[in-house]
């Protein structure tokens, strides 16, 4: 139907017309958008067990317990690109290993792409992101007390209500600064996440991986834990 | 540091992983080996320990301990004792240099010489009248230490290190100093000699690790005391 209007109103009202977007298109793009952005606020708690490195390359076991404040904004700011956005992500908190305890922090962003987004009867997205991060070593153990990496992300999103969300999301560092001390070092995260209306609760695993030492070994660490916050689509 | 954090630490540190004191959990470069061989006359006995920050280690993960002498290897057995594994071996005599050899199938493959001193034959005369205790035995100017030890029911017992290993020593009778005024006058006395070896090394050519042995040569003989 508007399109037909389109075509047969006068050429100064068909101007004006493809200038303003309807309020229809407005509240859809709105809708788009809360498919791939949130501000998400809450609290995890983790445990964590597996091998470290000690002296030059025997293995220990460890376990260990962290948690803290988890603050996510995604957003998708540029109405002309809507495909591109960005992540902040940003958690505090503190971590006990064996005798040793001290503050957890994390600064990541990531760039954003959301290449697929759907209406229907279980509206969804699915966004990549490719970014970065600096960090409290993770695991802990390492010696370095801080180290940057790249990281790489993917989420998929579902609503099967409007009320009811579910949520998620793989995210994967490939090596970290700790190369210069000749250790590999690749985290995986695996998040799942169902929310009802803003509440948002998640199950949160990571695994750690260690290659370096002499003999050269992989060290592992696994670490649980939940997620309960609040989630705001924008 | 606060209540909650304490709190957690003594959980944490209440039910600690274990660490199994394994070899194949540590590296050759953080390794201590640790040789004790002795040989008093009538058979010979080593100890091999492998020390580490989780203690004495049990050969695992395909990690195999090979002691040889004179190019014949050594029985070794595993032994349990208070501080952990031991691994013994039981022979004739201790004749020549042991070589400590461990074989790892993902690691160094330390392999270390434990220097021996020579075996020898110990003689010693009775004593009689004024004469002196004349010791004799095999000399051999090497690398080692040389100690002797004397003692008897009726005499203060005597312990020296000579200097050097010449074959032949004597204690006169003015040094046997009586134990009490009513000790008797003359008694049977034991004589020790002990050669004791010390080897001590770089464990990885200079990479970490530490290998260590104590070798002992020791004979004993009984000696007459007479008027």
């Amino acid at each position: 139907m508007a399109l037909v209007a389109l075509w047969a109103a006068p050429a100064e009202a068909q101007l004006a017309v493809a200038a303003d977007p309807s309020t229809e298109e407005l509240e859809r793009a709105k809708e788009e958008r809360a498919l791939v952005e949130w501000i998400r606020l809450g609290l995890a708690g983790f445990y964590f067990r597996g091998t470290k490195l000690v002296g030059y390359g025997s293995r220990k076991p460890y376990h260990g317990i962290a948690g803290g404040l988890d603050l996510t904004v995604a957003r998708f700011p540029i109405q002309s690109t809507p495909w591109f956005g960005f992540e902040i992500d940003f958690r505090f908190g503190g971590v006990t290993l064996d005798n040793d305890d001290g503050p957890d922090i994390c600064l990541e962003g990531a760039a954003l792409v959301a290449p697929a987004r759907w209406r229907g009867a279980w509206p969804g997205s699915f966004t990549l992101g490719l970014g970065g991060g600096v960090s409290r070593a993770r695991p802990v153990w390492l010696p370095t007390a801080v180290q940057a990496y790249p990281l790489a992300l993917a989420r998929l999103r579902l609503w099967p209500s409007r009320v009811v969300s579910l949520h998620a999301q793989w995210r994967f560092t490939p090596v970290t600064t700790d190369l210069v001390d000749d250790l590999l070092v690749q985290n995986h995260e695996v998040e799942v996440a169902v929310g009802w209306k803003a509440l948002l609760v998640a199950a949160r695993c990571r695994i750690d991986e260690v290659t370096g030492g002499d003999p050269v070994r992989t060290y592992r660490g696994v670490g649980c834990g939940p997620f309960v916050g609040v989630a705001l689509y924008l | 540091m606060r209540a909650p954090t304490a709190i957690l630490l003594v959980v944490l540190a209440g039910c600690a992983p274990e660490v199994e004191p394994i070899s194949e959990n540590v590296s050759s470069r953080d390794l201590r080996i640790d040789v004790i061989a002795s040989d008093e006359g009538s058979g010979a006995t080593a100890k091999i320990e492998l020390d580490s920050v989780f203690g004495l280690l049990r050969l695992t993960g395909g990690d195999t301990l090979r002691v040889t002498m004179a190019d014949a290897a050594l029985p070794l057995r595993e032994a349990e004792t208070d501080r952990g594994t031991v691994y013994v071996a039981e022979f004739e005599a201790l004749t020549e240099d042991l070589l400590v050899d461990l074989q790892r199938p993902n690691d160094r493959d330390p392999r270390q010489i434990a220097l021996v001193p020579p075996p020898f034959t110990l003689t010693a005369a009775g004593i009689s009248g004024a004469e002196p205790l004349v010791i004799g035995w095999d000399a051999d100017p090497g690398e080692h230490e040389l100690s002797l030890g004397l003692t008897g029911k009726c005499i203060l017992p005597i312990a020296r290190s000579l200097a050097q290993d010449v074959g032949f020593y004597s204690i006169a009778q003015a040094e046997l100093l009586h134990t009490d005024p009513g000790a008797a006058a003359r008694c049977p006395l034991t004589l020790t000699l002990t050669r004791t070896g010390t080897t001590q090394s770089d464990l990885n050519e200079g990479l970490g690790g530490w290998f260590y042995a104590r070798t002992v040569q020791s004979r004993t003989v009984e000696v007459s005391w007479s008027p």
